[in-house]
C-alpha cells in the first residue's frame, strides 16, 4: 500500500519544503560531529518523523533507508514475556515503548542497553554511535522516563537518542535538560497548499487553487491529513471539483450527527441514544479524548459567547477526569448531560426574555 | 485402538465426536474447572448414541442438561442463522483441516494430534441428519470412507499455551501441513481472558492458516424460555411444573447459559418445598455462597420486611432467584441494582431522629431512605466497580428531567475518579460505590418524599453493563490494528483516526485480506437510531 | 611497569607490540595520544570510551590501561600540568583535542563538564559554603553536609572540588564515593555498598607526603529521590561511621529529606546565581570555545536559564552546535532551543483576552499550539506576566492564579492541552472583561 503521504515524503534535509532554516541547523549539527540527544516535538502531522529520518540519512547515508521489521522479546523482572515490534536499519532502531503499556520501563532499559553494547565501529560512516528513535515519549510512565534518563547518561558514548513527542509538558525536566529540543511547528496553510500542488503535479493531476486552500484549511494545518484528504478527493472525483465538500472520515461524520442529536433534544431518552453512539465510537478505536474534543467543537457552534466559556470549562474538567479515571463513558456522558442542562437553561432563558 | 483408547481419550477430555458446531472462540482454560460456562450445548446424534449405547443411565441421576441434548438441528436453541453458518462450514470443511490441541503439554498435544490423525473414526453425520441408531461400534475402527468426514474437537487449552503461544502456533502450522481432519476449537469467552484469546489465535495466524471464527452469543432469553418450558413439560410427570414467572426468571438470570439454566430448573423442580414465593416464608438456606461475615444479616438472605431493607420491591423474581440458587453473580447483581433503582422513602414521622437540613439547603431535603445502599453493596458481594457500572447502564431510564441527569451523571463521574488511583483503589472502592448509588438516589427528584407519586414505568428490564465488552472490544481492535499494519509504525491514535478512515476513502491496493476486512469493520458505523442493547 | 618485566615470555603468545596495538585500539597516532594525556579529564574520557566500547576485557584493553599509566608518567615527567587549574592555554589545547580527529574517535567533552570549577575558590557566588569548606581545607574537621537549592547552582561541583583539593588526585578514587540518582540506591545498596565503603580505614597522609584528613567522603547526589526507607537505613550508617566517614547529601528540596538526617548535617542553601556572575562565566566560556555571540543572545540565555548555570551552559553549547562555527549566535536561536514563547506572541494572546470574543481566543490558542509550544511553558510565562500586570486588580490576579494552579495540576496529570488552555484563558478573559 502506498499512500501519497509515504510516496512523496522527502528523504533528505535538502528536500524539505518548509522550515528550511531548521533544516540548515540540523545539517550543521550533523557536520559538527558532536551530535547530542535530540527531543523533537510539535503538533501532529507537522513533520517530526520525516525530519528525524532526514537527519538519520544525513548522519549515515542512504543505507539508513533499508529498513526491516523485527520482533524483539524482553522479560520483565516478574518473568513476564513481552514482545514489541521495532523498525531498524544497520544504523538505527525505532521503537514505540508505549506499545507494551505498563512495562515500558523494561523495554527502554533493555533495548538501549542492547543497542549500545553491540557497537561496531563502522569506519565507513565515521560515526561511532548508533541512534535509537523513541516515539510517543509523552506517553511514557514516569518510571520509564526516569529509567530513560539513567540509560541516556550511561550509554552516551555509543548511543544517541532521538525522542519524538507531541508536547514536552509530559516529559520530565531531567530528560529535557539532557536533550537538544527541536520544535517543529505546524506548516502554514500556504505551505500546505504549495505542497499539495506539487504532489498533484507529480501525480500528473491539476489541483485548482480553491481546492488546495479548502483542503489545507480543513486539515487544521496537519500536513499528513491534508495529503490523505487530497488523495481521497482524487479517488472520489477527478477532475477536482472545488464546489464539492472535502470527504471526511466516517467517524467524524458520525460524531457530528451525535452532536446534532444532543442539540436537538435534551432528555433522558436522548441521552441513552447518545450513549449508544458513544459506545460505538469507542469500539471503533476512537480515543475518548478525541471524542470529547470533537463533540465540543460541534456543540460550540450552537452556543453563544457566554455559554461557550461555561461549556469549555466543563469540557476541560471532564476531559481531565477522563484521563485519570478508568471508565471514559462515565465522564463523556457526564459532559453530555451537563451540556444538555446548560443548553436547556439557555433556551429557557431565551424564551423567558422574549416574554 | 479400541474401547480402551477411546475411553482414555474421553478421559483425557477430548471429545472425539463430530460436533455440529464449530467454535473458534478462545477459552478460559481452567483445566478441570467444571464451572466454565459453555455458551452452547448441542451435541450431535452420535454422541447421543454414545451415551445410549455405552452406559445405562438411570432416570434419576442424570442431569437434564445431558438428557436433553439436542438431537437434530431443529432442537437447537441457538439462533437459526448461526446454525446455518455452522452447517456451511462443515460443507467446506471436508476439504480442509483444522487442528487439535493437546491437553497438558505441547508434546502430548503433538502426539495426540498424530494419534487422532490416524483414526478417521469420527463421523460427520449432520448433513445426513440424525440417526439415533448408530452404535458405538461405528465410531471406532479405522474408516477410510471418503464420504465420512471427521472432525476433531478440542475444548480446553493448557495454560502453557497462554504463556508462550509460539509453541502452539508452531504445532498448528505443522498440523496444517499433514493433518487430515478439520479441527474445531471450542473456547469460552470470559472477561478476564481477552488477551489470552488474542494470544492463541492472533489475526495474522488465523489468516495464514485459514482458520475461520464463528462467535456465538449467549442464548437469547426467549429461546431459553421455550427450551425450559419444553423440558419442564417433558418432565412434568415427576415434578410439578414451575410457573411461567419462575421459568422467566431462570431464563433471564442464567445469562444465556443453557446448561446452567437446565441445571437450575432441575434443581428448582426437585425441591421438596415448592414454595417458590419466598416473600412470606423464611427462605431455606439455598446453595449460595455464604458471606462469611460477622454481620447478622449476612448469612440469611432475607429480603423480607423485618429490616428496612427495601422490601416490597415489587419484583418477586428477585427473591425467587435467591431461593433457586441461580448463578450467584447474576442474582446478586440484578437484585442489588434493582433495589437501588426502585428505592423507596419512609415517612419522616416514623424516623424522628433523622436530622433536618438548614433552610438554605432545603432543595436537598429528602425523606429518609428505606434502602441502605451500603448494605446492598456489601451483600451483593461484587466489586464496587462492577456494581456501579451496572447501575450506570440502567439509571437513565429512571430519571425524568435533564437537571436530574446532570446531577446523577456527575456523581458517576465522581465515583470513577475515586477509583482512579490504583494505590488507593482497595480502600476507596466502597466509597466509590456509595457515591454512585446515593448520588443517583438523591438526584432522582421524582421521589423526594415518601408519598411522591411514582410514575408508571412498567416493568423495566435491567440491562447488562456495556462498558466491559466495549472496552475489551476497543482494546482488541487497537491490538489488531497494530498487528495488521505493523510495518508502518504509525502511532495507534493516528492509525485509527486518520490512516484507516482515509484508506477506506481512497482505496489504495491492500494485499492482505485481513487488512481489507479490518478497514471495513472499523469504518462502518451502525446507523440505527434505536437504542441497541 | 617502569622496570623490566621479570621472567620469560610465555610460548605461543605473540610479542606485544605496544605501538601497534594502541594504534588499532584508539585509532589515534601516538603523538596525538601523548598530547591528549596532558589534559587529565580529556584523557580519562578517551580511555573510558574505548574501554567501554570493547565488550570483553581482552588483552589489548589491559595493555591500554597500563599504557595510560606509562603515558601519564611520561607526561608528568615532561612537566605537563595535571589539569587541576583552569588554565586558558589548557582550555585552548584541549579545545583542539575535542575537535574531530581524522577518524573522529576522540570523545567530545560537554562544556558543563569542561568548565566545572576545579577549586573551591572558583565556585561562584556561594560564600558561606566556600568559607566553611576552606576552613576544612586548612585543617579543621568537616561536618556532614547537606547542600540544597535550585538546580545548576554548583552543589555537586563544590563538593567534588573540595574533595579533590583535600585528597589530591591519587587518593581521590579511594576516599570519595559518588552515588548519583542514576545509580541504584535502594536500601540494599545503602546497606552493602555504602556500608562497606564507610568501613574502610583512612590514613592520615597522602602518598606525596602532604597531610590529608583521616576520613572518607560519600557524596549522595539527588538525595531527595531516595525512598524514605533508604534514607532511614542511611541514617544509621551515618551515625555509626562518623569517625571515618563524612556524608555529603545534595538535593533540591530539603523537605524531602527525613528529619533525622537533616538534624545530623550542616545545611547549606545554594542560592540561584545572579545575572552578572552567569554572564561573566558565559562570556569566558565563549572566549574559550571561540563562540561568537551577540549581547541580546546572552541576555536571552540569562532569562531562560533562571539562575541555573548548567542550563545556561547547555543552551550555549546547543546553540553553537546548531549555528556552526562561523555564525554568530543570535537570541532567536537561544529562545528556540529553550522553547520559550516569544514575548510578542504572549502579549498578543493576553490582548485577545480583552476583546471578550471567544472565537478570537480560540484562534489565538490554536495558533500557539500549532507552533508547538508546550502548555506548561505558556503557563509559566503567563504567570510571570500576570503577577506584575498593572492593569489588573489583586482580586482579578488571585482568581487567575488560582485557576492557573488548577490547570498546572491537570496538565501534569496528562489532560489535553488545548482544553486546559482554553479553560484558563476563558477565565482570564472573563476576569479582564467582567471581573471588576
Amino acid at each position: 500500500m502506498s499512500l501519497w503521504v509515504d510516496k512523496y515524503r522527502p528523504s533528505t534535509l535538502a528536500k524539505l519544503d518548509y522550515h528550511k532554516e531548521q533544516a540548515a541547523h540540523l545539517r550543521k549539527l550533523v557536520e559538527g560531529g558532536d551530535f547530542p540527544h535530540l527531543l523533537v516535538y510539535g503538533p501532529s502531522g507537522a513533520g517530526k518523523k520525516t525530519r528525524i529520518m532526514c537527519t538519520l540519512r544525513e548522519l549515515y547515508g542512504p543505507g539508513v533507508e533499508k529498513l526491516r521489521i523485527e520482533q524483539s522479546q524482553f522479560t520483565t523482572p516478574s518473568n513476564k514475556k513481552l514482545e514489541i515490534s521495532t523498525i531498524s536499519s544497520n544504523y538505527h532502531i525505532e521503537v514505540n515503548p508505549s506499545d507494551v503499556g505498563h512495562n515500558d520501563r523494561v523495554v527502554i532499559q533493555e533495548l538501549i542497553k542492547n543497542v549500545a553494547q553491540v557497537n561496531q565501529l563502522d569506519t565507513s560512516t565515521q560515526k561511532n554511535f548508533k541512534v535509537v528513535v523513541l516515539t510517543e515519549v509523552d506517553r511514557l510512565s514516569k518510571e520509564a522516563q526516569h529509567a530513560l534518563r539513567r540509560t541516556m547518561e550511561k550509554y552516551m558514548a555509543t548511543c544517541r537518542l532521538i525522542l519524538c513527542c507531541n508536547s514536552t509538558s509530559k516529559v520530565i525536566p531531567a530528560i529535557r535538560s539532557r536533550c537538544l529540543g527541536l520544535r517543529v511547528s505546524a506548516p502554514s496553510v500556504d505551505e500546505i497548499c504549495q505542497i499539495l500542488t506539487t504532489v498533484c503535479k507529480k501525480e500528473g493531476l491539476t489541483l485548482p487553487k480553491e481546492m488546495a486552500e479548502k483542503v489545507a484549511e480543513k486539515s487544521g494545518r496537519n500536513l499528513r491529513r491534508a495529503l490523505l484528504m487530497c488523495e481521497a478527493c482524487r479517488v472520489q472525483q477527478y477532475p477536482f471539483n472545488p464546489e464539492r465538500d472535502v470527504s471526511e472520515p466516517d467517524w467524524e461524520i458520525y460524531l457530528r450527527e451525535t452532536a446534532t442529536l444532543i442539540a436537538q433534544q435534551q432528555s433522558p431518552k436522548r441521552l441513552l441514544e447518545v450513549r449508544g453512539r458513544l459506545y460505538e465510537l469507542l469500539t471503533h478505536c476512537i480515543p475518548p479524548d478525541v471524542i470529547m474534543k470533537g463533540l465540543l467543537k460541534e456543540l460550540l457552534q450552537v452556543c453563544d459567547g457566554q455559554m461557550k466559556a461555561e461549556v469549555v470549562q466543563n469540557a476541560a474538567y471532564y476531559e481531565h477526569r477522563l484521563q485519570q479515571g478508568q471508565k471514559a463513558i462515565y465522564h463523556l456522558e457526564a459532559f453530555v448531560a451537563k451540556f444538555m442542562a446548560i443548553y436547556k437553561r439557555f433556551l429557557e432563558e431565551g424564551i423567558a426574555d422574549i416574554f | 485402538m479400541q474401547f480402551g483408547a477411546e475411553a482414555k481419550l474421553q478421559q483425557s477430555n477430548y471429545k472425539c465426536c463430530p460436533s455440529s458446531t464449530r467454535h473458534d472462540l478462545p477459552s478460559n482454560a481452567e483445566s478441570g474447572s467444571r464451572k466454565r460456562p459453555r455458551e452452547t450445548g448441542h451435541k450431535s446424534s452420535v454422541q447421543q448414541a454414545l451415551f445410549q449405547g455405552s452406559s445405562k443411565y438411570t432416570q434419576n441421576s442424570e442431569l437434564w442438561s445431558e438428557r436433553y441434548k439436542p438431537n437434530s438441528k431443529v432442537e437447537l436453541a441457538v439462533h437459526k442463522k448461526k446454525v446455518e453458518e455452522i452447517s456451511e462450514w462443515f460443507a467446506k470443511a471436508s476439504a480442509q483441516y483444522g487442528k487439535v490441541v493437546s491437553q497438558s503439554q505441547s508434546t502430548v498435544f503433538h502426539n495426540f494430534l498424530l494419534r487422532a490423525n490416524k483414526y478417521k473414526a469420527l463421523d460427520l453425520t449432520t448433513q445426513i441428519g440424525a440417526s439415533a441408531g448408530r452404535t458405538s461400534d461405528s465410531l471406532l475402527g479405522n474408516k477410510a470412507a471418503n464420504d465420512k468426514r471427521t472432525v476433531i474437537v478440542v475444548e480446553e487449552m493448557p495454560n502453557i499455551f497462554y504463556r508462550d503461544s509460539n509453541q502452539f502456533h508452531d504445532i498448528l502450522r505443522k498440523y496444517k501441513r499433514c493433518g487430515k481432519s478439520p479441527l474445531v476449537f471450542i473456547m469460552s469467552d470470559s472477561n478476564n481472558n481477552s488477551s489470552g484469546i488474542q494470544k492463541l489465535f492472533p489475526k495474522d495466524l488465523m489468516h495464514q492458516l485459514r482458520i475461520d471464527s464463528i462467535s456465538m452469543n449467549p442464548v437469547a432469553p426467549t429461546m431459553l424460555v421455550k427450551l425450559l418450558t419444553r423440558v419442564a413439560s417433558a418432565e412434568s410427570g415427576k415434578f410439578p411444573t414451575p410457573s411461567a414467572s419462575v421459568i422467566e426468571t431462570i431464563a433471564v438470570s442464567s445469562s444465556g447459559d443453557i446448561r446452567s439454566a437446565l441445571n437450575t430448573l432441575q434443581f428448582a423442580c426437585g425441591r421438596d418445598t415448592l414454595d417458590l414465593k419466598a416473600k412470606c416464608a423464611p427462605p431455606a438456606k439455598p446453595q449460595l455462597k455464604k458471606h462469611g461475615s460477622s454481620s447478622s444479616s449476612g448469612a440469611r438472605l432475607k429480603y423480607g420486611s423485618s429490616r428496612r431493607t427495601g422490601s416490597g420491591d415489587g419484583d418477586s423474581g428477585d427473591d425467587l432467584g435467591v431461593v433457586l440458587g441461580l448463578k450467584d453473580k447474576a442474582i446478586f447483581l440484578f437484585q442489588s441494582v434493582g433495589k437501588v433503582l426502585h428505592f423507596k422513602r419512609g415517612d419522616p414521622t416514623e424516623h424522628p431522629r433523622v436530622p433536618s437540613l438548614p433552610t438554605h439547603l432545603h432543595q436537598f431535603d429528602r425523606d429518609p431512605l428505606l434502602v441502605d445502599p451500603e448494605e446492598v453493596a456489601f451483600k451483593s458481594q461484587l466489586s464496587g466497580d462492577y456494581l456501579t457500572s451496572f447501575l450506570h447502564e440502567n439509571y437513565v431510564e429512571f430519571l425524568s428531567t435533564v437537571e436530574d441527569l446532570e446531577r446523577a451523571a456527575e456523581y458517576f463521574s465522581d465515583a470513577d475518579s475515586l477509583s482512579a488511583l490504583w494505590t488507593a483503589r482497595e480502600d476507596l472502592q466502597s466509597y466509590s460505590v456509595s457515591v454512585a448509588m446515593r448520588g443517583y438516589i438523591h438526584s432522582n427528584s421524582d421521589i423526594t418524599r415518601h408519598d411522591s407519586p411514582r410514575r408508571n414505568l412498567g416493568w423495566l428490564p435491567l440491562h447488562k453493563s456495556r462498558w466491559f465488552t466495549a472496552s475489551k472490544q476497543a482494546n482488541e481492535n487497537v491490538t489488531s490494528a497494530r498487528q495488521l499494519f505493523k510495518g508502518y509504525h504509525w502511532e495507534p491514535e493516528v492509525l485509527c483516526t486518520e490512516i484507516l478512515p482515509y484508506i477506506n476513502l481512497s482505496n489504495p491496493t491492500l494485499h492482505d485480506p485481513g487488512q481489507i476486512r479490518f478497514v471495513q469493520e472499523m469504518t462502518t458505523f451502525s446507523r440505527s437510531t434505536q437504542i441497541s442493547r | 611497569m617502569l622496570g623490566m618485566v621479570e621472567g620469560g615470555r610465555r610460548r605461543g603468545r605473540p610479542c606485544m607490540r605496544w605501538k601497534e596495538d594502541t594504534k588499532t585500539v584508539t585509532g589515534l597516532p601516538l603523538s596525538e595520544l601523548v598530547r591528549a594525556v596532558e589534559n587529565r579529564d580529556h584523557w580519562r574520557q578517551v580511555i573510558t570510551t574505548i574501554t567501554r566500547s570493547r565488550p570483553r576485557l581482552d588483552g589489548t584493553s589491559l595493555v591500554f590501561s597500563t599504557l595510560s599509566f606509562r603515558f601519564t608518567m611520561q607526561a608528568f615527567l615532561k612537566g605537563g600540568t595535571s589539569g587541576l587549574s583552569k588554565d586558558k592555554t589548557d582550555a585552548a589545547s584541549s579545545n583542539s583535542k575535542s575537535q574531530k580527529t581524522k577518524e573522529g574517535k576522540a570523545k567530545i567533552v560537554p562544556w558543563v563538564e569542561k568548565y566545572r570549577p576545579r577549586t573551591v575558590e572558583d565556585v561562584a557566588h556561594q560564600d558561606e559554603v566556600v568559607a566553611v569548606l576552606k576552613k576544612s581545607l586548612e585543617g579543621s574537621d568537616l561536618p556532614n553536609l547537606l547542600f540544597y537549592g535550585p538546580p545548576g547552582t554548583g552543589k555537586t561541583s563544590t563538593i567534588l572540588a573540595a574533595a579533590r583539593q583535600l585528597f589530591g588526585p591519587e587518593l581521590y578514587r579511594e576516599r570519595v564515593l559518588e552515588l548519583n540518582a542514576s545509580d541504584e540506591r535502594g536500601i540494599s545498596v545503602i546497606r552493602e555498598k555504602v556500608k562497606k565503603f564507610a568501613q574502610l580505614t583512612a590514613g592520615r597522609a597522602r602518598p606525596d607526603g602532604k597531610p590529608c584528613p583521616p576520613f572518607k567522603i560519600i557524596v549522595l547526589d539527588e538525595a531527595d529521590s531516595m525512598t524514605k526507607d533508604a534514607q532511614s537505613a542511611l541514617r544509621r550508617t551515618m551515625e555509626r561511621e562518623t569517625k571515618t566517614t563524612r556524608f555529603c547529601l545534595i538535593c533540591n528540596y530539603v523537605s524531602r529529606i527525613i528529619e533525622p538526617i537533616t538534624s545530623r548535617c550542616a545545611k547549606f542553601r545554594f542560592k540561584p546565581l545572579d545575572d552578572e556572575i552567569l554572564s561573566s562565566r558565559l562570556k569566558a566560556i565563549c572566549e574559550g570555545e571561540g563562540v561568537d555571540i551577540e549581547d541580546k543572545a546572552v541576555s536571552a540565555v540569562l532569562k531562560s536559564s533562571e539562575g541555573d548555570m548548567r542550563k545556561a551552559i547547555m543552551f550555549l553549547q546547543s546553540a553553537s552546535r546548531l549555528c556552526g562555527k562561523d555564525t554568530t549566535v543570535s537570541s532567536d536561536i537561544i529562545l528556540d532551543i529553550a522553547g520559550v514563547v516569544p514575548d510578542e506572541m504572549l502579549e498578543k494572546l493576553i490582548a485577545t483576552c480583552s476583546s471578550d470574543s471567544y472565537e478570537d481566543l480560540d484562534v489565538a490558542i490554536r495558533e500557539i499550539i500549532m507552533d508547538g509550544f508546550a502548555a506548561s511553558q505558556i503557563l509559566s510565562q503567563l504567570h510571570d506576566n500576570i503577577v506584575v500586570n498593572e492593569s489588573l486588580s489583586d482580586k482579578q490576579k488571585s482568581v487567575i492564579c488560582e485557576k492557573m494552579a488548577g490547570v498546572d495540576k491537570c496538565l501534569m496529570d496528562g489532560a489535553d492541552e488545548y482544553l486546559q488552555l482554553m479553560a484558563l484563558f476563558s477565565t482570564v478573559m472573563s476576569q479582564i472583561c467582567h471581573g471588576n
